[in-house]
């Protein structure tokens, strides 16, 4: 008899679904445990069909083979963790949330989607701030100590050139 | 400078020329204060200086940026004096351009090459995908503009970030060299 569950889970930047699974007698905190251990608290499960999401200790049993979707937090209202900022991207400036523990992986994406830029995909993206400083955006955004009138920008990566030195 | 032929109707570059000329002006105030200055834009050619503020600030060169054609082509880059406008030759251009070769040891072992070329004809060019005179330079057919057009790359924004970045950022000083030789008089 198969003691687990699987869902389906559809993240806010990624197209395709990933599976999870979770103990039959495990609850939806359980799988946000699984999703994001260290930030499970800044998301919410739903499970398609549903409008609401799923209160976090009811159990995902009867839910196996379902489609479900990962919300940050912050689209569902204000959170108290959530920040803005301006990122040109391109040459378009939009205005991008962020959340100050999340990676800057994060952050490209969504100002990517903000600016409807899908043509690249987000590692041929640059991402700077005022100064021109290269931004690692494997660091989690706290790290680039924004400020609230802070802008950053967002460039394609040139490609090959040049001639030899 | 040599007229270019028109392979696209003019009407059709011409909404393209305004429409990223619009999108600069938008955040002109942000390009301003990193030395990227438009000087210039009646189409179908903008011309845009670059500055570096550094002590006292200086202004490298500028760019003619021709939109004939765009984007059936690439835009053209032609590097121009910033005061006279006149075409620089290779020898004139105060910077070649230089980007660090990714992978490359850090530090004094760096290793890096120039964006700035040029043939016998000493008029230089800017070898970078997204710019008209790498796509139509004999080397690159391989490397056909239609398979970059529409990406996001040899946007005007993607060719001043680019010229700015490789031409300007690089610039931290000025070098000053004295030549110390001996002065004699004639003795009788």
């Amino acid at each position: 008899m198969n003691e687990e569950v699987e869902l389906l889970v559809f993240f806010e930047d990624e197209s395709e679904p990933r599976p999870f699974k979770v103990h039959k007698n495990g609850t939806f905190t359980d799988l946000l445990m699984i999703i994001s251990p260290d930030r499970h608290e800044e998301f919410l499960i739903t499970v398609s069909g549903d409008k609401v999401p799923k209160e976090r200790h009811e159990h995902v049993n009867g839910h196996h083979g379902q489609y479900a979707h990962c919300h940050h937090r912050s689209k569902h209202g204000p959170h108290r963790h959530e920040h803005r900022v301006e990122v040109i991207v391109n040459g378009t400036p939009v205005e991008v949330r962020y959340v100050p523990q999340e990676h800057g992986t994060v952050l490209v994406r969504r100002a990517l989607e903000e600016s409807h830029n899908s043509g690249q995909q987000p590692e041929k993206w640059q991402l700077r701030d005022e100064h021109g400083t290269l931004l690692d955006q494997n660091k989690r955004v706290s790290e680039y100590k924004l400020k609230p009138d802070s802008k950053l920008f967002l460039n394609l990566k040139a490609g090959g050139g040049g001639g030899i030195a | 400078m040599e007229a270019l032929p028109n392979y696209l109707d003019p009407s059709v570059s011409r909404v393209k020329f305004e429409k990223e000329i619009a999108q600069f002006k938008a955040i002109q105030d942000e390009y301003i204060k990193r030395g990227i200055w438009l000087l210039k834009d009646n189409y179908p050619t903008a011309v845009v200086a670059f500055a570096k503020a550094i002590a006292p600030p200086c202004v490298p060169f500028a760019a003619s940026i021709d939109f004939t054609d765009y984007d059936l082509r690439p835009l053209s880059v032609t590097l121009i004096n910033p005061f006279t406008q006149v075409p620089l030759n290779f020898n004139e251009v105060p910077t070649h351009f230089h980007r660090i070769i990714p992978g490359t040891a850090v530090g004094p072992f760096q290793q890096s090459q120039p964006l700035l070329m040029s043939h016998t004809d000493n008029k230089p060019f800017i070898c970078l995908p997204g710019i008209r005179e790498y796509h139509e330079h004999p080397a690159h057919t391989g490397d056909s503009w239609l398979l970059h057009r529409g990406s996001g790359e040899g946007s005007f924004h993607f060719v001043v970030e680019n010229l700015h970045r490789y031409g300007v950022e690089g610039i931290i000083g000025y070098h000053v060299a004295f030549n110390v030789n001996l002065q004699a008089k004639p003795v009788e």
